[in-house]
């Protein structure tokens, strides 16, 4: 997956548990754990704008774009 | 009735079907080759060719052993729906353990196909066996019931592959925070 999610180095930043953080966004501690440990498919826009919300960031903080070596430019 | 409910409480009931099959079958067919001297001619319907003599113990074990080969594959085809039935019991229904007993059940019922084709030469030679020479049969035949099993086959192959199609959906659908 190119998409890398940086949702724990945000959670660090603003020193915010996962749990706080899930209650706050009002998903389940499960579904989070999918998006911080990168096996999410997708992120629903609702879901990204009420994480940054939360932690005052845009989606850039959180979302990242690495180049895989075996793909095309 | 909630249609999970539904699917667990009729998957029980297949599982214990299955079950019960799983052990009935074997007996059955042993029972009738024990006692196939004893049987009157309308039950040699299943066989290529009706016996004109009495077959000795050893054909008789013979023609039970060649008849095992589709009973076999039978009882495979039985075992992967009892792991489906298990699986839905359990609420596992778009898995990719669903999926590999589908594809199971295809590929064995393409094969009780061949093995029904194979049965058919086999047991003609084990009846006729002892028939004065001249007058032994070598029968080979393809029936409505080999090509219902490979239609059945390709069939379940393919609900199998739409069932993989709906595990990734499924997925995909369950992996979206």
């Amino acid at each position: 997956m190119s998409i890398i999610v940086n949702l724990d180095v945000m959670l660090a930043r603003r020193k915010i548990s996962s749990k706080e953080l899930a209650e706050a966004v009002g998903i389940t501690a499960q579904n989070l754990s999918i998006l911080k440990t990168g096996k999410a498919k997708a992120i629903r826009f609702s879901t990204l704008s009420a994480i940054c919300r939360t932690l005052d960031c845009t989606p850039g903080d959180i979302l990242e774009f690495q180049k895989d070596d075996a793909e095309p430019d | 009735m909630d249609n999970l409910v539904r699917i667990r409480s009729a998957s029980r009931a297949f599982n214990a079907l299955c079950l019960a099959l799983m052990g009935l079958v074997p007996l059955c067919l042993a029972a009738y080759w024990f006692f196939l001297n004893e049987l009157p001619h309308s039950m040699y319907a299943p066989l290529p060719v009706a016996p004109s003599a009495e077959l000795g113990h050893g054909l008789r074990l013979l023609g039970f052993l060649v008849t095992m080969i589709p009973c076999g594959v039978l009882l495979y085809a039985l075992s992967r729906l009892r792991r489906l039935f298990a699986l839905y019991r359990e609420g596992v229904i778009f898995d990719i353990r669903n999926v590999a007993c589908y594809r199971d059940l295809g590929k064995s019922l393409l094969c009780w196909a061949g093995a029904a084709f194979l049965q058919t030469p086999l047991l003609s030679m084990i009846i006729t066996l002892p028939n004065p020479q001249g007058t032994r049969l070598l029968m080979l035949g393809i029936g409505s019931g080999e090509l219902e099993c490979l239609f059945l086959g390709g069939l379940v192959l393919l609900i199998s592959w739409v069932m993989d199609e709906g595990r990734r959906l499924d997925e995909e659908q369950a992996l979206t925070v």
